[in-house]
This record gives C-alpha cells, sequence and structure tokens, in this order.
C-alpha cells in the first residue's frame, strides 16, 4: 500500500516537477511570480482536449499542439501585459504579480465561457495497470514520467550548453550586464516566456491524463507548484524538480493515511513549514 | 573617557570575499570624525557594520558601552544611534512634513487605541513634534517644502532632509553616508556649518563618511583612513593628509 | 415597486458589506503594504464564528456525523466573537509568516484561505461540512420584509460608517504614518527605529478583525453559509474593488467596491440567463473583471480617487 502511493506519489511529483521548473526558470529571468502560470496550464490540458476530441487528432500531437499554443500564450502575455506595464508604470514586482492575478482570472473563466464547467478527458483508451516492482502502473503514467524526465534533460542540456541557454543564464543573472554585453535582453525573455508556458501547457495536458481536466485545475495545481517552487529555493530550477517530487511524493503518502481531504493542505503545510525554517528553500545555490 | 561608539577588531566576510578586515576605530562623546578610503576599501561595509545592517563574522561593536553588533537596526536607533543613506532614501509618496513626522521615538499615537481615539496626549506630543520639525527644517531651508511630496525635492535637498529626518529621532550620534553628494556648494556649506553648530550647542557626535576632501579636512577633528578592508591610518586631518601610506593609498588605486 | 426597493437595498446591503472587506484589503495593502490574497479566510471565519454562535442549539447528524453546535448567543455577541476570532487566527498566523517578503505573503495567504475552507468543507462536527449552516437569525426582525431589510441595511451600513472613520483617524494618525513608511521603504523606516514587525501584525490582525466584522454581517444577511462561498474569487473582487477605487485611501476603498460589486455584479442579474449555460454570464463578469484589473493597473494606476498625501492640521 504504502509502495503504491510511493509510486503515484513520484509520478505526481515527475509532472508536478515538469511544472515547478518552467515556474522557476521564468521567475529567474523576469524576477516576479507569474500568478496565470497555473491556469496557463490548464489552457494547455484544454486545448489538447481540444485537438484530441474535438478535432480527433491521437494523443501525442494534441499534446504538442497544445504545448506550442500554451507557449505563444506565454509570449503573448509578456508582450501586451508584463512589457507595457513595466515600460509605462515601471510596475514592479508586486504590480507584476496582482496584474498576472487578473490574467489568471481571465484565463480560467475563459476556459469556462468555451468548454464549461463539465470536466472533460481525452480518448484514451482505459488501460490496465503493469506491475513494475513494488509498483503498480499504467502504460500511459510510464509514458507520462518518462516523458517528463526526458524534457527536464532536455532543458538541463539546453541550459548549460547551448548559446541561448548560456544567454538565458546571463540574463537572469543579471540583466542589465547581459545587455552590456551585447546579449538581446528582450529575446531572451522572449524565449524563457515561450519555454516557461510551454512546460506548463505539457504539465497541463499530462495532469490531464493522470487525473481530469477541470477548469478549477489551474488554481488548485499553482499553490502546489509554488510550494514546490519555493522549497527548491526560488530561482533554482533543479531544486524545483527536487522539490516537487518531495512534495508529490509526501501528498501522495500522507493521503494515504487516511488525510485524502485535505491532501492539498498537507502541501501548503509543508511551504509553510519551509517558509518558516529555511526560507532559501532547501537547495539554494 | 571610553569611546561613544567603538569597533574592536571588527571583520566581515561575504562569502569568500573579505570585505573588512579586523577593523577597530572609536569615535569619542562630541566629535566629528571623518572616514574615507578609495572605492572597495570597505567603508560602506564598516558603516553597514557599525549601523547594525550587517552582522560582523567576527568581532565587536559597542555604543555607549552596550554591545550592539546583533542588534536590529531598530534597536541601535532607539540607543541613540542614528544612520542616513548613501543613495537619499526618502519617503516617496509621504511630504516633506510627513518624513520628520515619522522618525520621532516613543510616539503614543503609533499605538492603535491611543491612534483611533486621538486623545489630549496624542494631540499635545504631535504638536511638540511638529513644532521641531518645522524649527530643523526652517535651519536646513527645507520649511517652504513641508508639504511637497518628498520624490519632488532635488537630490541635494533629499540628502538635507535625510540629515534633518535623523534629528528627529534625537539621537546622540549620526552615522552620515556621503551626505554632501549631489548637495550645491551653498547646501555643503549649510550643511556643515548645521553639524558644527549641533555639535556645538547639543554635543552630537558625527562619524561621516566622504568622498570631499574640502568636507572632511575642514570639518572633522579625526579621519580613520581606509584600505582593502583594513584601517591604513588615523590622526588628525593634517596628520593624515601627511601620511605617506596614504598619499600611496589614493595614488596608486 | 417593494420588489424594486428591496432588490436596491439588497444590492446596497452586499455593496456596504463588502466594502468592509476593501477597507480591510486596504488596511493591509494600501497603508501598509502587506500583499494579502487571503482576506477570504478571514471572512470565513467571521462568518462561521458567528454563525456556529448564534444558531440555535440543535443536535443531528450531518452526512454521518453529530453536530450539536448551536450556542443562541444574541446577534452582537457572534458579531464581536466574530472579529476577535478573526483577529485570533490573524495573530497566530501572523507570527510566523509576516517575517516573509511580500510575494511569499501572497502565496502563504492564498494557501491559508484554502485551508480554512477545507477546514469548513471537513469538520463537519464544527461547520456541518458543505451543507453549511443555515437559519441564521437577523436582528430588529419580524417585521415585514421590506422593512426588515432596510433595518439590516441601515445597520450595516453604521457599522460601515463606524469602521470607516475609525480607518481614517487610523490613517490620519502617527501610527497611519509609521504603516505608510512601511509602504514606502521598510529598511528606513526601520533605521528610524520602529519595530517592523510589530506594525505588520498590527495591520494584519486590524485587517482580520475587519473582515471578521463583514463576515458575520455576511453570514446574517445571507441567513445560511457554505464553504463553497469562501472561495478567492471574493479575495479577487476585492482586489480589483480597492485597485480601481484607488489603493490608500478609504474613499476609493468604498467608491470602487460600489463601483465594482454595485454595477457589475448586480447590474448584469439582468441579463438573460440561457437555459442550460447558467455559469456563462458569472464567467463573462469575471474575465471583464480581470480586464478591468489589468487596464487600471496599466492605465490608471492610482485608482479613481488618488490617495493625497495627509495635511497636518493647526500648522504654522
Amino acid at each position: 500500500m504504502l509502495a503504491l502511493s510511493i509510486g503515484f506519489g513520484i509520478i505526481t511529483g515527475g509532472v508536478l516537477a515538469l511544472a515547478a521548473l518552467g515556474l522557476s526558470l521564468l521567475f529567474r529571468t523576469v524576477k516576479f511570480i507569474n500568478f496565470s502560470y497555473g491556469d496557463t496550464l490548464a489552457l494547455g490540458a484544454y486545448l489538447a482536449v481540444f485537438f484530441n476530441t474535438t478535432l480527433g487528432l491521437s494523443l501525442l500531437p494534441s499534446a504538442l499542439l497544445g504545448m506550442l499554443f500554451t507557449g505563444i500564450v506565454g509570449v503573448f502575455i509578456h508582450k501586451v501585459v508584463v512589457k507595457p506595464l513595466k515600460e509605462t508604470v515601471k510596475a514592479g514586482p508586486l504590480t507584476l504579480l496582482i496584474a498576472t492575478m487578473g490574467l489568471a482570472f481571465m484565463i480560467r473563466n475563459f476556459i469556462l465561457i468555451v468548454w464549461g464547467p463539465d470536466p472533460k478527458m481525452y480518448n484514451v483508451a482505459t488501460q490496465e495497470a503493469m506491475k513494475l516492482g513494488p509498483f503498480l502502473i499504467t502504460p500511459t503514467q510510464l509514458m507520462a514520467i518518462l516523458i517528463s524526465i526526458l524534457i527536464m534533460v532536455l532543458i538541463y542540456l539546453l541550459l548549460q550548453h547551448t548559446k541561448l541557454g548560456k544567454m538565458i543564464r546571463a540574463t537572469a543573472d543579471n540583466i542589465d550586464l547581459a545587455r552590456i554585453r551585447g546579449i538581446r535582453t528582450e529575446s531572451v525573455v522572449v524565449w524563457t516566456w515561450l519555454i516557461s508556458s510551454s512546460l506548463a501547457g505539457l504539465a497541463g495536458v499530462m495532469l490531464g491524463l493522470l487525473g481530469t481536466v477541470d477548469s478549477q485545475m489551474g488554481i488548485e495545481v499553482l499553490l502546489v507548484i509554488f510550494a514546490s517552487v519555493i522549497m527548491g529555493g526560488i530561482g533554482n530550477p533543479y531544486g524545483a524538480v527536487a522539490g516537487a517530487m518531495i512534495i508529490g511524493i509526501t501528498m501522495e503518502v500522507s493521503s494515504s493515511f487516511a488525510l485524502s481531504e485535505y491532501k492539498a493542505a498537507i502541501a501548503y503545510l509543508l511551504m509553510g513549514v519551509i517558509l518558516l525554517l529555511k526560507p532559501k528553500g532547501l537547495f539554494t545555490r | 573617557m571610553t569611546s561613544l561608539l567603538e569597533a574592536k577588531e571588527v571583520v566581515k566576510d561575504f562569502g569568500g570575499l573579505r570585505a573588512v578586515d579586523h577593523c577597530s576605530i572609536a569615535v569619542g562623546k562630541g566629535a566629528i570624525c571623518g572616514l574615507i578610503g578609495p572605492n572597495g576599501a570597505g567603508k560602506t561595509t564598516l558603516f553597514n557594520l557599525l549601523a547594525g545592517f550587517y552582522k560582523p563574522t567576527a568581532g565587536a561593536i559597542f555604543f555607549k558601552d552596550h554591545q550592539i553588533d546583533g542588534l536590529e537596526s531598530y534597536e541601535i536607533c532607539l540607543l541613540g544611534l542614528v544612520r542616513t543613506f548613501q543613495i537619499a532614501r526618502e519617503l516617496k509618496n509621504m511630504t516633506v512634513l510627513e518624513n520628520m513626522l515619522l522618525a520621532p521615538k516613543d510616539q503614543y499615537g503609533e499605538q492603535l487605541w491611543h491612534a483611533i481615539m486621538k486623545s489630549q496626549k496624542v494631540r499635545d506630543r504631535e504638536k511638540e513634534n511638529l513644532d521641531q520639525a518645522l524649527q530643523i527644517l526652517e535651519i536646513v531651508g527645507l520649511a517652504h517644502l513641508k508639504h511637497e511630496l518628498a520624490t519632488n525635492l532635488s537630490g541635494g535637498q533629499r540628502k538635507m532632509l535625510e540629515v534633518a529626518r535623523a534629528l528627529m529621532t534625537e539621537p546622540e550620534m549620526l552615522l552620515l553616508d556621503e551626505p554632501t553628494s549631489g548637495a550645491t556648494f551653498e547646501e555643503t556649506r549649510k550643511l556643515m556649518a548645521y553639524i558644527e553648530a549641533l555639535r556645538k550647542e547639543r554635543g552630537l557626535t558625527f562619524l561621516i563618511v566622504e568622498h570631499k576632501m574640502e568636507v572632511i579636512m575642514n570639518l572633522c577633528d579625526r579621519i580613520f583612513v581606509m584600505n582593502n578592508g583594513q584601517k591604513l591610518a588615523e590622526g588628525t586631518p593634517r596628520e593624515v593628509q601627511q601620511n605617506p601610506q596614504v598619499i600611496e593609498a589614493y595614488l596608486g588605486a | 415597486m417593494e420588489g424594486f426597493i428591496s432588490f436596491l437595498l439588497s444590492i446596497a446591503t452586499i455593496v456596504a458589506i463588502y466594502s468592509i472587506l476593501t477597507l480591510a484589503l486596504n488596511i493591509r495593502w494600501g497603508y501598509t503594504g502587506l500583499l494579502d490574497f487571503g482576506i477570504a479566510g478571514f471572512f470565513a471565519i467571521g462568518a462561521y464564528t458567528s454563525a456556529i454562535l448564534t444558531s440555535p442549539s440543535s443536535e443531528e447528524l450531518v452526512f454521518g456525523v453529530r453536530h450539536s453546535l448551536g450556542f443562541g448567543v444574541p446577534f452582537f455577541g457572534g458579531l464581536l466573537a466574530a472579529a476577535a476570532a478573526a483577529a485570533l487566527v490573524a495573530y497566530l498566523i501572523g507570527i510566523p509568516t509576516l517575517r516573509l517578503r511580500g510575494d511569499y505573503l501572497a502565496i502563504m495567504t492564498i494557501g491559508l484561505s484554502e485551508i480554512i475552507r477545507y477546514v469548513a468543507v471537513n469538520e463537519k462536527w464544527l461547520t456541518r461540512g458543505s451543507q453549511g449552516i443555515r437559519n441564521l437569525p437577523r436582528p430588529f426582525s419580524g417585521h415585514s420584509n421590506l422593512l426588515d431589510a432596510l433595518f439590516y441595511f441601515l445597520l450595516v451600513l453604521a457599522i460601515l460608517l463606524i469602521l470607516y472613520l475609525i480607518s481614517q483617524r487610523v490613517y490620519n494618525s502617527p501610527l497611519g504614518r509609521v504603516l505608510k513608511g512601511i509602504r514606502e521603504d521598510e529598511t528606513v523606516t526601520e533605521a528610524l527605529g520602529k519595530k517592523i514587525f510589530k506594525f505588520r501584525m498590527l495591520a494584519f490582525v486590524f485587517g482580520a478583525a475587519y473582515a471578521g466584522v463583514a463576515g458575520s454581517l455576511w453570514a446574517h444577511y445571507s441567513g445560511s453559509i457554505m464553504p463553497h462561498e469562501f472561495v478567492p474569487d471574493i479575495t479577487f473582487l476585492i482586489w480589483v474593488s480597492l485597485t480601481i477605487g484607488g489603493s490608500g485611501n478609504n474613499k476609493g476603498a468604498i467608491l470602487g467596491t460600489l463601483v465594482l460589486i454595485g454595477f457589475l455584479q448586480q447590474a448584469t442579474r439582468f441579463l438573460p440567463t440561457i437555459e442550460g449555460y447558467t455559469y456563462l454570464v458569472p464567467a463573462l463578469r469575471l474575465m471583464v473583471i480581470g480586464l478591468l484589473l489589468i487596464l487600471c493597473l496599466r492605465f490608471r494606476p492610482q485608482g479613481l480617487i488618488p490617495e493625497k498625501a495627509v495635511r497636518m492640521e493647526k500648522e504654522s
């Protein structure tokens, strides 16, 4: 029983890690918390549902298209909301946080208007769980976690070994210095939004595959993502991944001990404890 | 006579970098002392250590024989040691007068009940503070701007406000961080005269970080020179000016 | 005619109650700069405290759990207790969280408000779970429906007025100055001898008390409360109200609430509801409100009534 919970925790954690990675990457570069991240994630899930059930595409292209469109939405958010606010009214991180909260409500209710309040599901055949060591896992879940790991590795390689990655890291460390050194920081920021939001979209699709797709999933998962990011140390993307795994496993394990209604509350409490004891996170660089 | 402010063998490390390296300085009551040194010498770090903004890695700091390293900045202010900031930090969306009235200690009106009730005690204290504020503003030449938003002041005016505001806390000693940067010649002269007057009439003590040599040499009784995190020399302005190590530090830097 | 007056009274009462919430947020964010996304939580605590205390005693089984709370406390007792309970919770939560930087506080306060909602749903012995608490009494009732509504509105209005005057007093006082100083530049305010944590806590707790009062007033206006009412949407509406009205000043807070809640929320009640799509209009409303927030931040960040610098009395 415990093993099952841990297993499911790893899967959940893996998907959360993808989302946490995206948020953390974004924060490192733009230095404010994007409150619309959760609903962007939900949008990704819904878009994939659209491609999958309405347009009849199979799962993989639907997911990819969902991811792509979500990425574009991210860029849109930057160009249309964040950048003008920063430039015209010199909005600081707190104001931008509030603005993205407004965006979150816009996206969430847009989803409601277009797709309605009933939960949606993807067109996948019901599957049988296989036994993998002490864990029970369906092929979809296995695929989810493998893709998560793959993407995370790709992101790592991107950041460490490509020119774009180096530029992203330089901009994140010191945007003024980066600009002086000739890096086109605006492009870097746009790329970061694209990557971050795409990760959100993909995470949304996977979360939807593991559970259901409903209009409240954005806000519900957002707080858990925050917990992961804070646990890992805000601004530390790999820490966020680790934080997500810890939170995912803790949530599932604690819910198996008959606290299942408070599952998300456990994540908040854990986050609260970390903020109290080690506000810089467990894995500060 | 024990010094009013004393730093004993203070060390401050930032990661692998040692910004302040076993510095010891002592400022006597009623003195006007200067802290100078080339850029990167560690003056600002030492200053921030004295004001309680950093905790020393090693060593101790005493004010009026109280050990103050490790105290919060508000506690240090309440003991009678107040600081100003290098880049003036005026409270932008508050008026000059509001900036001034924020500072006095022990205001009854800061307690919720008294604030709501607005008792006579509160009103009397407000009047006292108002009078004192207007007096100081008059001397520093800002009285005509009392209802102006602090953000609308010129650079020099904002630095004057910094000093004026600090005085409202009724300190025994002031740590001034480049008080004349951005000030006009006239404003600088006025400030120097004011500092002298404060020392003479109220026995206030000063430690000033400055780059303008005319200010330091003409105002200070005693000067501490820092270089590479260490105290390079100390003495009267004349002694320091003629110190070969000091000359080399400034020219060689 | 009576129907129309009744309708107006109900909008007015709701606006007045929500205005108290906006005043609460104004104390925390407008004065002190605390990024608080948890107002809905304290609203809930106030509502439930008052509801639990003022319900007539009863004994029943709810979802298989025995619920036997209900103390029949009179209305004003419930009101005061609501304020006290909210203040107490704020104090306890504040001790660990108010040391956090701005954006973290935002996250923690949402988390808190959601935890409170979970407790309301799950602790059925206390709150009757998602069935909620019903049959809440109103003071001065027992006359015609119209008169009852009028009395209650006047009561709420009186309380709003008192709280407004208190807020104004605080704003113009030395305390208000310190809070503003913290909002403008915490480092300087601390360097001038003010213990920041104490003042942040004060603003947090004081705001909580206001929210608690609003919660109690809401519970008795509504007659019944359920956990799913106290969602972050409320916090969001209050934020938009304050931003539109003018953060930092209380007149703006009330005006913003009137504009937002009064017009947008209630006026659109007249829009037709399409059969089977009852979620459409509320969702559209919220979308528009979200857009309004962003537009306001972009084009008129100071709000409808900008904060005016405090004029000193008895100036020479």
